[in-house]
């Protein structure tokens, strides 16, 4: 749907209580957080205020909560581009660590050290990586039919023992401990805040968001879009359907690979295993609940980023175990996904016909 | 079953219907599609719970909420399309969900007994350990049957059983029905079939358009009779038939046309159709006798086993539907939703869904928005299509808005060949009518159009011919204003006999 | 030598029986799920979980593993509930509620045991499940090494296999859920309580997935990690498929991927030139391969992930 419509439906969309159901399912969440913590005797009022003034109450935290946001945007618009065309690609943590491979490559090759086309090159290679490894779950779906859930799932693993391989072994910088070795500084992103971590990167990552809206818009978006959403009604208009979801895969694939690229580039400069805390899975969250529009996906993708942020400020200063911040992704989303049984049972109240058709809609 | 009512949303499935059954009978249901036949049924049998009305079974009055309920009632159905599982057992497809089957495990040698006891019963021969999946269609009706029996019943509802069966194995149903009558069962028998009414039924009640036509005893009624309580006087609408001439060239040939339906039955059978240019040929028939196979053999969405089809000099048997539309067909599917358009998508989009790629409508990379949107818009006008705006997803416009979105992205492919089907189903008046305005509009630009139709009185009134078409074979061709709505009934209903007189019609009546 | 190799292979095809057994709980139980139509992305949650639950229980009652046990099932049921609960009564969309499922079960089993135990120089631990002599068979050469010797829990799993065979194929309420999975309306029409028996299916496969999951706290390892069930929920699900939902076709596969994930781990200790890393990648990479080989989607039950509505025109 074009800006203009969305835009022309806010009024409508306020007065519909369906809109509010996304921030009721979030207050859920935290209501069960709370529950959860009080169980250890942990001072909930304290918790939330040590969250909420670890992601905002310093310049150093929104600076992080925005360098997650970067990873977290990426990964969950490669994610939503693949769920668009309903291709549920839950590979995007192994297609960030193959990003992350091509972006190191580059930065510790001699290409790296040239100025401004390092950062270029750390880009291209790291979307290029990304974008190649998804392409064999794609493959493997539109040759032999294999279900792509269970392969990019399974793939993610290959990938992150792959990368440990190399940090063992040849890709491994003198020393004891697995890493790679530094990037060149021309391959480094910029700090663009000082007193922060906060990279340049997060123009790539506003750029892509810019781009995945756009994308929507062209021919081959048109042809990945109506393949999704209905692809009786394509397959007859000609469309097809094999071409759709390679190009969907690449995209998505390349996109967590940039993700990757950029978390050396940006925040590392050098390649570690556990690079990523799980994006890409998180990644899979948020593309479900941003709806596939690049918009809806970035709001959720900062929200998460500050959930994760203010998480670590819970840890430092309370033991809180990170893990909190999954938990509570994981609550939104159930509740999100419970409280479409308020939007069926809203919608029973008007004519029989239209309610199927979004029961229909609702379900898939 | 006495003042029964039910709605879905706007339809009124049955109107204040009245219905009884005696025991011992063998009660036809007769209607066209849609007449609310099965609906009925499905009421009785705890499916639907109607608005209004009551159910008296056994002088009792009942309500039946579910399908146990009715099974307790002793009411068995056995459905049109079948409810089967083919890679299970008859057995197994015959007990699951019995009452008595509560304990652990499976009494398959108790079962297989009972089944091979009630099979001998009513001759209905069947091997009870048998792979459900590789039996024939005869066959596995047998199976449904007996699934029905199987419950102790007094009351079986048979959702016509002759749709998928050969002459013989029809002949053999038949005579279980009457040896079910004669131990006691009471029949309902819902059909569309003018000569199995005659020949196995006892009384008749005939339903039209959700309202009761009549209840009549068989003996004293005849064919012609019934094909005229089913089918009605026409509705005329004047709509001129000008410039319509026979000598047209044909632009559309069928030609010995074979194909299988979804259950990989045999459901065209060498169907062979003609339609020319400026002409709309309509093709009346009841629901499952093949319409929709038709539509898409020639639209290249179903396979053609046998025969060809050739449009405008060129054979299309082969080609894909893609090819076919550029070589000039349009096609507007009776299934709106799911085939033909996407929901959530807008108007301006769904009117570009089969020519995204043209030119006109993108560039090398992006959508022409422009472009897109000056043809929604003046699709918008040509078609007085009632939206608030080209972007608005078109699941929220009225089913005749829809159609119109249909019609209008089919048509500006300024197509040779026209089909259409069910153009104005679920359509109210003022949309109908304007739909047909725009087929004749096409028939006077030299356009051929197929019309199929389940409602007689819009082929009768907007065709310039006629085909009646019974499973999956065309029965006659005629010109519509020549049509005589009795014998086109009796045609629907199965009567082969082309040839038909006043006589005839005199000595039916006696 | 020949000693030596015996040995060997010995102790890889007995420890290959034990690396199969949480997949043979939880692909069985994922198998009767699916046969009612259901399909469950959460499966490597509902394990996590499941290890945490079981771990705990063991660990707080000093040893008490039937509690152990009992609590793992208890938890991934409750899982497993929760799944129901979206996919057969608000007939969400099924992939999307299995994988919330699967990260809330990650994370509340990482959450839970980290805010319990807290940071701790040693890692809370339990004695790990004895194993159970059968006495005289276990000196049956060969063979007897192998099969014999297991902890309980093993040979639970492989009575599991003709147990969930039987149930699904010649009990009642078996017949019902594979009708359900295949012809909903069938059922429906017949009396059967649709949404009743998914999710009967459904909790039951919670609950034996569960049982998989505390298997590595309380055999393998002893303690419990974030990470000990390393994605085997998802191969569990590749094996189900594999298997065409049969019983003894899917344990055949969950045994080739416990043997293929002992002789990984045998070469790494023999210390060939292979990197272990692209060992540990054989497991992973076999279930692919395998559903690259198999046809498509072949037996599936016919209305896998499809919910039912009464009535839907």
């Amino acid at each position: 749907m074009s800006l203009v419509t969305t835009l022309s439906q806010v009024p409508k969309k306020m007065r519909d209580v369906k809109t509010y159901i996304p921030f009721a399912s979030a207050s859920l969440a935290f209501v069960v957080g709370a529950v959860i913590l009080a169980s250890t005797d942990i001072d909930v009022g304290r918790a939330y205020t040590t969250m909420f003034r670890g992601a905002f109450g310093s310049i150093f935290g929104i600076g992080d909560v925005l360098v997650k946001t970067i990873s977290l945007l990426l990964t969950g618009l490669a994610v939503s581009v693949a769920f668009k065309c309903r291709q549920w690609n839950i590979g995007a943590e192994g297609q960030l660590y193959m990003g992350a491979l091509g972006g190191t490559l580059v930065g510790i090759s001699l290409l790296g050290a040239v100025p401004g086309l390092a950062i270029f090159l750390v880009m291209l290679l790291s979307f290029i990586f990304g974008s190649l490894f998804a392409l064999v779950p794609a493959v493997l779906k539109v040759k032999f039919g294999v279900n792509e859930v269970i392969s990019t799932v399974l793939l993610n693993f290959v990938a992150i023992l792959f990368i440990s391989f190399l940090l063992h072994g040849p890709l491994k910088a003198p020393g004891f401990n697995p890493y790679s070795p530094e990037i060149a500084e021309a391959s480094e992103m910029p700090i663009i805040l000082p007193g922060t971590r906060l990279h340049a990167g997060i123009f790539i990552a506003v750029a892509a968001t810019v781009g995945v809206y756009y994308l929507w818009k062209t021919k081959i978006g048109f042809e990945i879009k109506s393949v999704g959403a209905n692809n009786n009604a394509a397959r007859y208009a000609g469309m097809n359907i094999t071409k759709s979801i390679l190009i969907t895969f690449a995209i998505s694939g390349g996109l967590a690979g940039l993700a990757g690229g950029l978390l050396v580039s940006g925040v590392q400069h050098f390649l570690i295993e556990g690079i990523s805390p799980g994006y890409g899975f998180i990644a899979v969250i948020i593309a479900l609940l941003g709806r596939q529009h690049p918009i809806g996906v970035a709001v959720v993708a900062f929200f998460f980023s500050v959930l994760m942020t203010g998480s670590e400020s819970m840890y430092r200063s309370l033991s809180i175990p990170t893990a909190f911040a999954m938990t509570l992704q994981a609550l939104v989303l159930v509740f999100v996904l419970v409280g479409q049984l308020f939007i069926i049972w809203l919608n029973k109240r008007q004519t029989g016909r239209r309610l199927d058709l979004k029961e229909k809609w609702l379900a898939k | 079953m006495k003042n029964i009512t039910i709605r879905f949303g706007e339809v009124t499935a049955n109107n204040n219907v009245d219905f009884e059954l005696r025991k011992g009978e063998i009660h036809a249901l007769l209607g066209e599609n849609g007449a609310g036949k099965t609906t009925l049924m499905s009421i009785l049998y705890g499916l639907y719970q109607p608005q209004a009305g009551e159910i008296i079974v056994k002088g009792q009055k009942t309500s039946i909420k579910s399908p146990n309920d009715a099974m307790t009632l002793g009411i068995a159905m056995v459905h049109q399309h079948f409810l089967l599982t083919p890679p299970h057992s008859v057995t197994e497809n015959i007990i699951v969900g019995l009452k008595e089957s509560r304990g652990l495990l499976i009494n398959m040698s108790a079962a297989e007994k009972k089944i091979t006891q009630l099979s001998e019963k009513y001759g209905l021969k069947i091997d009870p350990k048998t792979i459900v999946g590789d039996l024939a269609v005869g066959e596995q009706q047998r199976v449904e049957i007996i699934k029905a029996l199987y419950r102790d019943v007094d009351i079986l509802i048979l959702d016509e059983p002759t749709s998928m069966l050969t002459p013989q194995e029809e002949k053999a149903l038949f005579s279980t029905l009457q040896s079910m009558v004669r131990q006691g069962l009471s029949i309902i028998f819902i059909t569309h079939k003018l000569r199995e009414v005659m020949e196995v039924s006892n009384r008749v009640t005939v339903l039209r358009g959700g309202k009761v036509v009549g209840t009549v005893n068989t003996s004293e009624t005849n064919e012609t009779e019934l094909a005229r309580m089913m089918v009605g006087r026409p509705v005329i609408e004047s709509i001129a038939h000008m410039g319509y001439s026979s000598n047209s060239p044909v632009v559309l040939q069928l030609k010995n046309v074979s194909a299988l339906n979804n259950a990989n039955v045999m459901f065209l059978k060498e169907l062979s159709l003609e339609l020319r240019r400026g002409e709309i040929l309509g093709i009346a028939g009841v629901d499952g006798n093949g319409q929709a196979e038709l539509a898409e053999v020639i639209a290249g969405l179903r396979k053609v086993q046998k025969g060809e089809i050739i449009m405008d000099g060129k054979s299309t048997t082969a080609l894909s539907p893609r090819k076919i539309r550029e070589l000039g067909l349009a096609y507007v599917p009776q299934d709106r939703l799911n085939t033909g358009l996407i929901l959530e998508y807008s108007i301006a989009e769904n009117l570009i869904l089969d020519r995204w790629y043209f030119e006109k409508y993108s560039g090398r990379v992006f959508l022409k928005k422009d472009e897109m949107k000056k043809f929604a818009e003046k699709a918008v006008s040509e078609f007085e299509i009632k939206t608030p705006g080209i972007n608005v997803p078109v699941n929220s416009l009225s089913g005749g808005n829809l159609q119109k979105v249909l019609m209008a992205r089919e048509l500006a492919r300024n197509p040779k060949v026209l089909v259409v089907h069910n153009p104005t189903r679920g359509l109210d008046i003022g949309a109908s009518h304007y739909i047909h305005e725009q087929l004749i509009k096409q028939r006077d630009a030299g356009v051929g159009v197929l019309m199929i139709s389940l409602d007689l009185d819009e082929i009768l009134t907007v065709a310039d011919r006629l085909a009646v078409i019974y499973e999956g074979k065309i029965m006659a061709v005629m010109d519509t204003k020549d049509a005589d709505v009795d014998y086109i009934g009796l045609l629907m209903g199965g009567k082969e006999s082309a040839v038909y007189s006043k006589k005839e019609e005199a000595q039916d009546r006696k | 030598m020949a000693g030596e190799v015996e040995a060997v292979i010995i102790g890889v095809l007995a420890s290959g029986i034990r690396l199969s057994t949480p997949i043979l709980f939880a692909a069985l139980g994922e198998s009767i799920a699916e046969r009612s139509g259901v399909l469950n992305l959460g499966l490597e949650g509902m394990m996590l979980f499941g290890a945490f639950a079981g771990f705990m229980g063991t660990y707080l009652t000093g040893g008490n593993y039937v509690v152990g046990i009992l609590m793992a099932l208890a938890a991934a049921a409750g899982l497993a509930t929760l799944k129901g609960f979206m996919s057969i009564t608000i007939k969400t969309n099924q992939l999307a509620a299995g994988l919330a499922i699967w990260l809330l079960g990650t994370g509340l089993a990482a959450l839970l045991y980290r805010l319990y135990f807290g940071v701790r120089t040693a890692a809370p631990s339990v004695e790990l499940l004895p194993k159970i002599d059968i006495p005289g068979l276990s000196s049956v050469p060969v063979i007897g090494e192998v099969l014999l010797g297991h902890d309980p829990l093993v040979y639970i799993a492989f009575l599991l296999i003709p147990v969930t065979y039987f149930f699904i194929s010649r009990t009642n309420l078996g017949l019902k859920i594979r009708t359900v999975g295949e012809n909903p309306k069938q059922a429906d029409a017949l009396g059967v309580n649709v949404d009743k028996i998914r999710y009967l299916a459904v909790i039951l496969g919670g609950a034996l997935a569960g049982v998989g999951g505390a298997y590595f706290a309380i055999v393998q390892t002893g303690y419990f990690l974030e990470t000990i069930t390393g994605g085997v929920g998802w191969i569990a699900l590749a094996m189900v498929i594999f298997g065409r939902w049969k019983a003894y076709w899917i344990a055949a596969g969950a045994l080739i991927f416990g043997m293929v994930d002992s002789s990984q781990l045998a070469l790494q200790a023999t210390g060939t030139n292979i990197p272990f890393q692209f060992l540990l990648m054989l497991p992973y990479l076999i279930p692919i391969a395998i559903l690259a080989a198999t046809s498509k989607k072949a037996g599936a039950p016919a209305a896998l992930a499809i919910p039912y509505r009464r009535g839907e025109r």
